[in-house]
């Protein structure tokens, strides 16, 4: 099969995607250090142990890009002949089955332990020769795993100019992690004023929140491998590609309407148009001259077929019954 | 967002300050406070050599001194260690000895101190009804502080 032409990215993107690229790298260690910090002062809070299992997937969007980014820059090939960008779907449908998975089993912990009447115990530690309340070291640790959300302001914007939907999603997880954060803070300071069932209160909260973002995750990531309509990748509303291209070609002397069909391939689009001709001579030069023109238009525009038509009049349905 | 972010830092300090004089960890079930009121601890005990003997015993006699501490006394509940366990879960014990280990199946369900004392693997504990942080931490002082004592009675060797 003839494979779609390769895909580069423009240099200021180019810069822009290393700075994502570092930025991955520096979540992915922090979020390391939060977690083995955690579990070092875990003890029997449910609330500490829901955000605990909270920073351990959000993981998953940092390494879903960092290990598919090189993946989707392979070149389109007779094998993959749209390319390999939706290599990062994959790794992100399993994370939302994550999300949603532990987010349920999570609720169904915190709603046990509330029904059981189960006091979380919280001790002592030894920090410097000294015994503390491990209350204390847990508000430190979750103040300290707070910090993920400015990293995730910086990846917003970045993801809005790459294109990048793992990229948008890790943004908002980051920015999750800190309600996760004071969630479990809640829980914890609940039990130093002995109200022991704050701690399974916030943990099913916290639950409930990881279980909502595993079902928002999984839609999103359903809806690209179906082609939806492209949408910004914030999700706020329709990509203005596809109407570009559309006014682009019906602007052309020679074009009396014109329509378009395009798919979001992960960073890049592509697509069909069907063009209504005023006049059919030089239809050919005519029509390769527009692809050049439709791609020229928009970095991410990677191939689109033209398609002359008699009319955009509905193409009639396949099989239907009753004809 | 950003006059959170500014005042975030010494909000939390000041807030930490604000509970540590509130006397936070507090329990739940009002332990240490009943015990100051009522001048009595009620500590389960079951009978295993060397840590604990018919007699009382070298953690017993942990309980006790952290009893004198309190101006209490205290109140023995001889049994086995599953009743005893079953009756700190419904509160109606503070404490229990028995030379339990850290590994104990019922641990999680209970407030275990950390432990106190290594001999060859096993590292012993006290258990403490589930949840009432502040009894734990006071008995968790004592019990430090009678570590080396202890240890010296029944060999092995104390923690910290």
């Amino acid at each position: 099969m003839r494979p779609v032409p390769s895909f580069y990215l423009p240099p200021d993107r180019m810069r822009l995607l290393a700075r994502a690229t570092r930025i991955e790298w520096i979540t992915v260690g922090y979020l390391l250090s939060v977690i083995g910090l955690m579990y070092l002062v875990m003890g029997s809070s449910q609330s500490m142990r829901t955000a605990w299992i909270e920073d351990m997937l959000s993981l998953v969007p940092p390494i879903a890009f960092l290990i598919a980014t090189p993946i989707t820059r392979r070149r389109p090939s007779e094998e993959f002949p749209f390319g390999h960008h939706r290599a990062t779907s994959v790794a992100f449908f399993a994370g939302a089955v994550a999300l949603c998975a532990m987010g349920g089993i999570l609720l169904v912990e915190s709603i046990h332990k509330l029904i059981l009447r189960e006091h979380p115990t919280i001790g002592a530690i030894n920090i410097l020769g000294r015994d503390i309340w491990l209350g204390w070291a847990m508000l430190a640790v979750l103040a300290y795993g707070c910090l993920p959300v400015l990293l995730g302001r910086l990846k917003t914007p970045l993801a809005r100019s790459l294109h990048d939907h793992v990229l948008h999603v890790d943004a908002d997880m980051n920015r999750a992690d800190w309600l996760t954060a004071v969630g479990a803070a809640v829980g914890v300071a609940g039990v130093g004023f002995g109200l022991w069932w704050l701690d399974a209160v916030a943990a099913g909260v916290i639950a409930a929140d990881i279980t909502w973002d595993g079902f928002k995750n999984l839609r999103q990531v359903m809806a690209d491998m179906l082609d939806e309509a492209p949408q910004l990748v914030d999700g706020s509303a329709r990509e203005g590609l596809p109407e570009r291209v559309r006014a682009y070609l019906k602007d052309l002397p020679w074009v009396a309407d014109a329509d378009v069909r395009l798919r979001d391939c992960g960073h890049t689009f592509i697509g069909e148009a069907f063009v209504v001709p005023t006049d059919a001579r030089e239809l050919i030069p005519r029509i390769q001259d527009a692809v050049e023109g439709a791609r020229r238009l928009d970095w991410r525009m990677l191939d689109l077929t033209i398609m002359p038509v008699e009319s955009l009049n509905p193409v009639p349905p396949k099989n239907a019954p009753g004809e | 967002m950003s006059v959170c972010r500014l005042a975030g830092w010494p909000c939390l300090a000041v807030a930490v300050f604000v509970l540590a004089a509130c006397g936070v960890p507090r329990d739940p079930e009002n332990s240490l406070e009943r015990i100051r009121q009522t001048g009595v601890i009620r500590a389960g005990i079951s009978a295993r050599e060397p840590f604990t003997t018919a007699a009382g015993g070298p953690e017993a006699e942990v309980i006790t001194a952290f009893a004198q501490s309190l101006g209490a006394r205290v109140e023995w509940h001889h049994a086995s260690e599953s009743t005893l366990f079953e009756a700190l879960e419904k509160f109606e014990l503070d404490v229990a000895v028995g030379g339990f280990t850290d590994d104990n199946p019922w641990g999680p369900k209970l407030g275990l101190t950390r432990p106190y004392l290594e001999i060859g693997n096993k590292k012993h504990v006290m258990a403490v009804a589930p949840g009432e942080n502040r009894l734990l931490l006071e008995i968790e002082r004592v019990l430090r502080a009678h570590a080396p004592a202890v240890a010296a009675r029944v060999g092995g060797k104390p923690m910290s």
